[in-house]
């Protein structure tokens, strides 16, 4: 692959993968084909700190002879270089102790259409004068208002072809784009953070995700102790994301919950399917043409994505299940693709609304260091940070001093007392803000 | 199938999953063909050693000459510094379980990058490697064109610690057999008949048993404007078998039991060979099984006195002192990634900041024997020297880089030290090199003390073997662990096993309360993967190495909230 940046077109890279196909002698098989790019742009200290690129290429082989299985992949697609790949999986497979093989269980051919994830506009700002300018930008706008910030542009754009012995033939390409930055007040007892990122760049406002870390700052500055304990919280979009999505990231595993080990798991034996989990106004689910949220629905376990609940109505209807236990179960498989909207049926209140309504309660921003203490209730501990504020009759008074937690999404999700409007929190996620009561702060952090 | 998360099976790592790293590898769907094979064809395993030992497909000449390419474009381009780091990397991973020996996995990769200063900022560019010199030179053009968009706001000076230039350097990680040429069969059926021995271990229940083994090799060349020119191949071995039984008292309790005798780090066949799998993973086997009945209690909260295994101090070690002495956090370069750290602003805290009691002295090298971060010279170039990080508890320097050091100029100067990077860097082929913790030592103290001799003296206490990955404020200070189980110590014996359990503390504090630590029969190096959200493909090996130690009144909190 050469330096200038371009995705490799369907045409070019189902040429590729047909050619592979056609070196193997296993009947059963499966190709990962693709390339990508990306370009990042870093500042600190208010001033612009490196610009970088790299470039990609990979293929993927998968096989299955006579019942032995293997895999491979390498960086090099020419014609050397898929020999060689083709010459060694088959060989690896070949002198691989198998043991009881039941194929690679490859998804059937399938057709889909991807939504809109691939942008012009992002291939435009990763070019690095126009990265260069954007952070330099930034970096203007928090030296003006007299703090320090830290920060970055990162884009990338991909793509990828899945060819299969089964039939599956399918290609997708996206693009990525975001922009966050942490301002800090020069006394050092100010911070503020934000994020912004999009398939389509032209969605990312720099400038205005700058203002917003450095007002937060500026409002956070010589924040007073309040004694932790259970409170009444307002948690932004993306805080919410912190914890939420470690329900995504346990993988949501059929086969974890059925062997007891998981927060899907019954105590008294087999899984939590059909069981009532969070509150009936709860629904977490991904849809491939999520408007706000889209991806491809080719997966990269070369099955074909629909849009499924893990959870609706509050109650555990799906859990992700791998070919290799489905076929043990005789069931279908269903593909965890670690996109996760997050959605509470209720009249969005907006934040003037939770606020006013608040008699006594905390405002966060943003968690760090969010780490699972307990798998089985998925308890998890971490810190506040960027921005946390005492609310009081009413009112937004006083920036606090940050604070140590101790919660579960799903105690969390148990406790609701209003939502906001969904919004792209990350790059894999859809979260609104919540109003939640008797979140427990379990000790103070000096941590600015 | 044995589908175990991993977390659960107690890998000793203290990586934890970076979903968007996850996802970003997954969208440009390259890297998610994640983890490293190594594999042998019909004609490499005809090959005698000697033969294979030579290397891969490519014309060690010819890769030199491209990187010198490199460097002449990028001077022609206007840049006043550059280098350039050619990678060629080969990885072979085998794995079994209890169904049975899993796919194995190849993996090749060749990849060049470049990196170049104009002014004052550094332009990177990364990408497949080719042999083509018009190629080449196009990447270092664009590595140069990047640093000449990225120039600063404010005219300053460009400052790059000088290193010694190095010429025709040459290093090579000391192993004893190629894992490249040992038949892929040769390995699952060693790997076989170790999980056979497991099975046979008397249990109520199957003992749960895997084992997995990636076996690394790179090839490196280095070549800068300022001269220098290196060649290095490391080996790098990703090993660990584990046994689980589940409690026969807590039915979602797993006790799980690592190989000790199976080492990570850079070693070649041997590690596998030498680990005695047949004997060890049975009797890690059996210690789960005993751990298995014995009854547990939810553990009571309050302030104890704990005793911490090597491993467990090694995993605090890491996150409480190795990533907060990363001087690019001290230096706010990296306050909206990694984090800041309790010890800063350097000038405030060098010299004074008691992180420790006068029994901690933690010291950093990449020079130990089969530790993970060893090697010849860092991805910029500069052969690392060894250091101390906190000398009696208290803080003396820096995990530091060559972009990072001057910083430092000022105390170093002023105690007769030289200033120089300690060559903490890795990144090669297209990664841009970064910061990364080198290996650490918690150093051992003067006399021999045993675990039970340091369990003897707590009337009120835990003696905890391994914990999970830690909750740490982003200054590294505010801390909370969870430890899957624990044995109760009261009165200076081990009583029965606890659970619910997780330690909180803040950084100085706990440290200051460590009384006693093992002696030099205690020591004990676990190789932990360091991630680096800024570096792709790289498991960022480390060695730790630990004793023992005992830290008083610490504060134990129970985790089995329910709401």
């Amino acid at each position: 692959m050469n330096v200038s940046q371009s995705v490799l077109s369907a045409p070019e890279a189902e040429r590729l993968a047909t050619d592979l196909l056609s070196r193997l002698h296993a009947k059963e098989a499966i190709i990962f084909l693709g390339n990508g790019f990306s370009g990042k742009a870093d500042f600190a200290n208010n001033e612009v700190r490196n610009v970088r690129g790299r470039a990609d290429t990979g293929v993927s082989l998968s096989v299955s002879l006579d019942g032995h299985e293997a895999a491979g992949s390498t960086n090099d697609v020419s014609t050397e270089g898929l020999d060689k790949l083709v010459d060694e999986v088959e060989s690896l497979a070949k002198h691989h102790r198998e043991t009881g093989s039941v194929g690679l269980l490859l998804g059937p051919a399938q057709s889909f259409k991807d939504p809109p994830i691939y942008f012009e506009s992002t291939l435009a700002a990763m070019l690095p004068q126009a990265q260069g300018d954007l952070i330099r930008s930034a970096a203007d706008l928090a030296d003006t208002a007299g703090q320090i910030a830290a920060g970055g542009v990162h884009s990338t754009a991909a793509c990828m072809f899945i060819l299969s012995t089964a039939g599956l033939k399918g290609y997708t390409r996206s693009t990525f784009g975001e922009f966050s930055m942490t301002a800090r007040t020069p006394s050092g007892t100010g911070s503020g953070w934000a994020w912004g990122g999009s398939e389509d760049f032209s969605n990312v406002r720099v400038n205005e995700i700058a203002r917003r870390a450095i007002e937060v700052a500026k409002r956070s500055e010589n924040p007073v102790a309040i004694e932790p304990g259970r409170y009444t919280v307002i948690i932004e979009p993306e805080a919410v994301d912190e914890l939420v999505g470690q329900i995504i990231i346990t993988g949501l595993r059929l086969q974890d919950a059925d062997s007891g080990y998981s927060v899907f798991s019954n105590k008294g034996g087999g899984n939590k399917l059909g069981v009532k989990m969070t509150d009936e106004r709860v629904q977490l689910l991904y849809d491939p043409m999520d408007p706000l949220l889209p991806f491809s629905p080719l997966s990269m376990s070369g099955r074909i994505l629909q849009r499924t609940h893990w959870i609706e109505r509050g109650i555990l209807t799906n859990l992700a299940c791998s070919p290799a236990y489905a076929r043990i179960l005789k069931r279908e498989p269903l593909i965890n693709p670690y996109f996760a909207r997050l959605e509470v049926t209720t009249p969005p209140q907006s934040l003037d609304e939770m606020v006013a309504s608040t008699k006594r309660g905390v405002w966060v921003h943003r968690f760090g260091g969010v780490t699972t203490m307990d798998p089985y209730t998925l308890l998890l501990s971490g810190i506040t940070r960027d921005g946390t504020f005492l609310i009081e009759n009413g009112k937004v008074t006083k920036p606090i001093k940050n604070m140590r937690f101790s919660e579960s999404p799903f105690f969390i999700l148990n406790k609701l007392e209003a939502a906001g409007s969904p919004v792209r929190s990350s790059l894999d996620m859809v979260c609104p803000r919540l109003k939640v009561s008797d979140f427990e702060f379990t000790g103070l952090s000096d941590a600015i | 199938m044995g589908q175990y998360s991993q977390e659960l099976l107690g890998s000793v790592s203290v990586r934890s999953l970076n979903r968007r790293d996850f996802l970003r590898a997954t969208s440009a769907g390259i890297t998610a063909l994640a983890g490293s094979q190594f594999f042998l064809t019909d004609w490499a395993r005809s090959q005698s050693p000697e033969a294979l030992a030579k290397g891969p497909s490519f014309d060690k000449g010819q890769l030199r000459a491209l990187a010198q390419k490199a460097l002449e474009a990028a001077r022609a381009s206007g840049a006043k510094f550059a280098d350039v780091r050619i990678l060629i990397a080969t990885s072979l991973s085998v794995n079994v379980s209890d169904s049975g020996a899993l796919a194995p996995y190849l993996w090749n990769r060749a990849e060049i990058g470049v990196r170049a200063v104009v002014d004052s900022t550094f332009g990177f560019a990364g990408d497949v490697l080719e042999l083509d010199a018009d190629k080449v030179a196009l990447l270092a053009q664009t590595a140069v064109a990047r640093s000449r968009a990225g120039h600063a706001r404010k005219a300053r000076s460009f400052e790059f610690v000088p290193a010694p230039v190095v010429i025709n350097g040459s290093w090579q990680t000391p192993i004893e057999i190629d894992p490249f040429t040992v038949p892929v069969g040769e390995q699952e059926a060693l790997l076989l008949d170790g999980l056979d021995a497991v099975k046979i271990v008397k249990a109520s229940e199957p003992v749960l048993a895997s084992c997995g083994v990636a076996w690394m090799r790179h090839e490196d060349i280095f070549a800068s404007t300022e001269g220098s020119t290196i060649e290095q191949r490391t080996y790098t071995a990703m090993a660990s078998a584990v046994a689980a039984a589940r409690s026969a008292h807590d039915k979602s309790l797993l006790l799980v039991r690592q190989v000790g005798s199976l080492r990570s780090g850079g070693y070649g066949y041997e590690a596998l060979r030498q680990a005695n799998l047949k004997t060890e993973w049975r009797r890690a086997a059996e210690e789960a099984v005993r751990l298995s009945a014995q009854r547990t209690k939810s553990v009571e909260v309050g302030r104890y006195d704990l005793v911490l295994s090597a491993a467990a101090t090694a995993n605090l070690l890491v996150a409480t002192i190795g990533h907060p002495l990363e001087l690019d956090r001290a230096l706010m370069l990296s306050t909206n990634d990694k984090g800041t750290t309790y010890a800063m602003p350097p000038d405030k805290v060098l010299g004074k900041l008691q992180v420790g009691s006068p029994l901690v002295n933690v010291t950093a090298n990449r020079s130990q024997p089969g530790a993970g971060a060893t090697v010849g010279w860092d991805s910029e170039g500069v052969k690392p020297d060894n250091f101390t990080l906190l000398r009696e508890g208290i803080l003396v320097d820096y995990v530091t880089t060559r972009e990072t050091a001057p910083a430092l100029r000022g105390w170093y100067e002023a105690h007769g030290q030289q200033t120089r990077s300690h060559g903490c860097t890795i990144g090669s082929g297209a990664d841009q090199p970064a910061l990364h913790l080198p290996n650490l030592t918690l150093n051992h103290g003067a006399t021999q003390i045993s675990v039970d001799e340091l369990i003897k003296d707590v009337k009120k206490g835990f003696f905890i073997d391994n914990t999970a990955p830690p909750s740490v404020d982003q200054t590294g200070s505010n801390t909370q662990i969870p430890v899957q189980v624990a044995e109760e110590i009261v009165n200076g014996q081990r009583t029965g096993l606890s659970t619910n359990m997780a330690i909180s503390f803040t950084t100085p504090q706990f440290w200051r309360g460590a009384d006693a630590i093992g002696g030099s029969e205690s020591i004990m190096t676990q190789n932990l993967e360091i991630q680096d959200p800024q570096i792709y493909n790289d498991l960022g090996l480390i060695g730790v190495t630990t004793v023992p130690m005992r830290v008083r009144k610490v504060n134990v909190t129970n985790t089995g909230k329910k709401s």
